[in-house]
């Protein structure tokens, strides 16, 4: 990808202007529920980590203010979820800062500056994330009958720092990353499901990037909603949408290894995930633009989230692994080989 | 593992998050609370935690754990606080534990169904409260670990 600082700039401009914090001031009399995320990605063959700063609902009557989510695969599986009391939490509505304890995340202009530190756990964060293409926003995603979602996106950015890790240090130099901020009233466990998804070429010299996203019925048996947009090098690209894009479930996913969070609620699932595919593909044509892509999942971190009018639980599935996306956008060709993460949201 | 119920009088560290959780899930998360009756009502539970033993019977004003009387128990649960760590920490599963041992059930299968119903109840109950979370911290943190190994539990059976 060419370096240019216009560019960078005005991506920087986009960030500012849609990467605040939006947390409410005052609760709608009649809606509860309100949920609001920042969340980090990061994957790759000997690394995945995932970074989550929960605001949540600051008048919800039991929870907490407030979770940090940190997970890191490298060997094994490592990470918990903590949580904080309003006191312990800072995120001004305009803001594009939060912080939880002793953990943070701002945006510096230029670039993302995450610290985050498990107070159970040897695991910490100290990046700093740099944007490398406009950010894309989708507004008003209606989530089967409730009101709506949004969703701000980030697709590559290069992560520089260390994660500590159990007394061991990984040096990041430029490790490929994800960022999202998302933001709405809903209830876990309502009539919806999604799969969201991204992926990146290896290395600086693939010029693709894509997000994906997929809004269905909670039994998935119609969707609401599809969509894949292609990045070239910082610049959106291409976008297909609705029936545009078929897809493709296969195979069920049994890593050899996983992790669940929290842990306790692991308690009452099966040892074995089950509802995440060992294979997504799909294929997109408009036209005589047509993209087809092949996700094989292969680690999985599980997140529990306890439904909100019911006794349940929704499992936010984060499933990584390796990506190939191949086709002809105008008349030129596209290829990506690399590795992805997919989200899957289940019961 | 054998388990039997000895008849000690102090009240153990995990009865009183089990008494204090059970109490707070009444007021915090009904639901649960509400789940964990409907499934153990009318089928009293023997509970054994580090050789200390209580009766859990749920009832139309909450729940009553005492001292146990010889076999009146339909249900028996045992196990320690390190195995109860230990599930916590996703170190080991139920079924594992069951396997290996450290967590010991008794009782007729349509019986262990419904506590498995009532148990999974507690826990997502516990998942939506903040102070039944300050309670099992309490509990974890108040007494040193208490680890039983196989001979142990063996000689504790039969005592």
């Amino acid at each position: 990808m060419k370096a240019s600082p216009e560019m960078d700039r005005l991506i920087g401009r986009a960030i500012e202007l849609g990467d605040y914090v939006r947390r409410p001031r005052h609760r709608l009399a009649d809606l509860g529920g309100y949920k609001e995320w920042l969340h980090f990605c990061m994957c790759s063959e000997s690394l995945d980590a995932i970074i989550n700063f929960n605001i949540g609902d600051p008048y919800a009557d039991h929870a907490s203010a407030a979770q940090l989510t940190c997970a890191v695969r490298s060997g094994g599986w490592h990470g918990d979820i903590d949580e904080f009391l309003a006191q312990e939490v800072s995120a001004t509505p305009g803001r594009h800062h939060v912080r939880l304890g002793e953990s943070y995340v701002r945006f510096e202009g230029d670039h993302y500056r995450l610290k985050a530190k498990l107070r159970r756990r040897a695991v910490e964060f100290d990046l700093a994330l740099y944007p490398l293409a406009m950010p894309s926003q989708v507004n008003n995603i209606r989530l089967g009958n409730e009101p709506t979602l949004h969703w701000f996106l980030v697709p590559r950015l290069l992560a520089f720092g260390r994660v500590q890790l159990d007394g061991e240090t990984i040096e990041l130099n430029g490790t490929p990353a994800y960022h999202d901020h998302n933001w709405g009233h809903f209830g876990w466990g309502g009539d919806f499901a999604w799969v969201w998804g991204y992926g990146h070429g290896s290395g600086l010299s693939s010029p693709w990037s894509f997000a994906f996203d997929r809004l269905s019925n909670r039994a998935r048996t119609a969707d609401l909603e599809r969509g894949l947009l292609i990045w070239k090098g910082r610049e959106r690209h291409r976008l297909f949408r609705g029936r545009d894009l078929t897809l493709l479930e296969g195979g069920s996913l049994r890593p050899q290894a996983h992790l669940c969070l929290p842990r306790g609620l692991g308690l009452t699932r099966p040892a074995q995930p089950s509802g995440v595919p060992a294979h997504f593909s799909g294929r997109a044509q408009r036209g005589q633009d047509v993209i087809e892509f092949e996700f094989e999942a292969q680690n999985l971190c599980q997140l529990l989230v306890p439904n909100d009018d019911d006794l349940g639980l929704t499992a936010i599935n984060e499933a990584s692994g390796r990506v190939h996306l191949e086709g002809v956008l105008g008349s030129e060709p596209v290829r990506l080989d690399g590795h992805a993460m997919f989200e899957f949201l289940g019961d | 593992m054998r388990c039997s119920s000895s008849s000690v009088t102090d009240m153990g560290d995990f009865f009183r998050f089990l008494d204090g959780a059970l109490r707070t899930l009444a007021i915090e998360v009904p639901r649960a609370h509400g789940e964990v009756s409907r499934n153990l009502r009318g089928l009293p539970v023997l509970i054994t935690v580090d050789r200390v033993s209580r009766q859990l019977e749920m009832t139309a004003g909450g729940h009553d754990l005492h001292v146990p009387r010889e076999g009146e128990a339909p249900l028996r649960l045992c196990t320690t606080r390190s195995a109860i760590v230990d599930l916590l920490n996703a170190r080991t599963t139920l079924l594992e534990s069951v396997r290996n041992d450290h967590f010991s059930l008794q009782g007729k299968t349509e019986h262990l169904v419904r506590l498995e119903a009532g148990l999974f109840a507690f826990v997502q109950g516990a998942a939506r409260s903040q102070q039944v979370g300050v309670l099992l911290a309490d509990y974890l943190n108040e007494r040193r670990e208490i680890s039983l190994d196989q001979n142990e539990m063996s000689t504790l059976a039969g005592a």
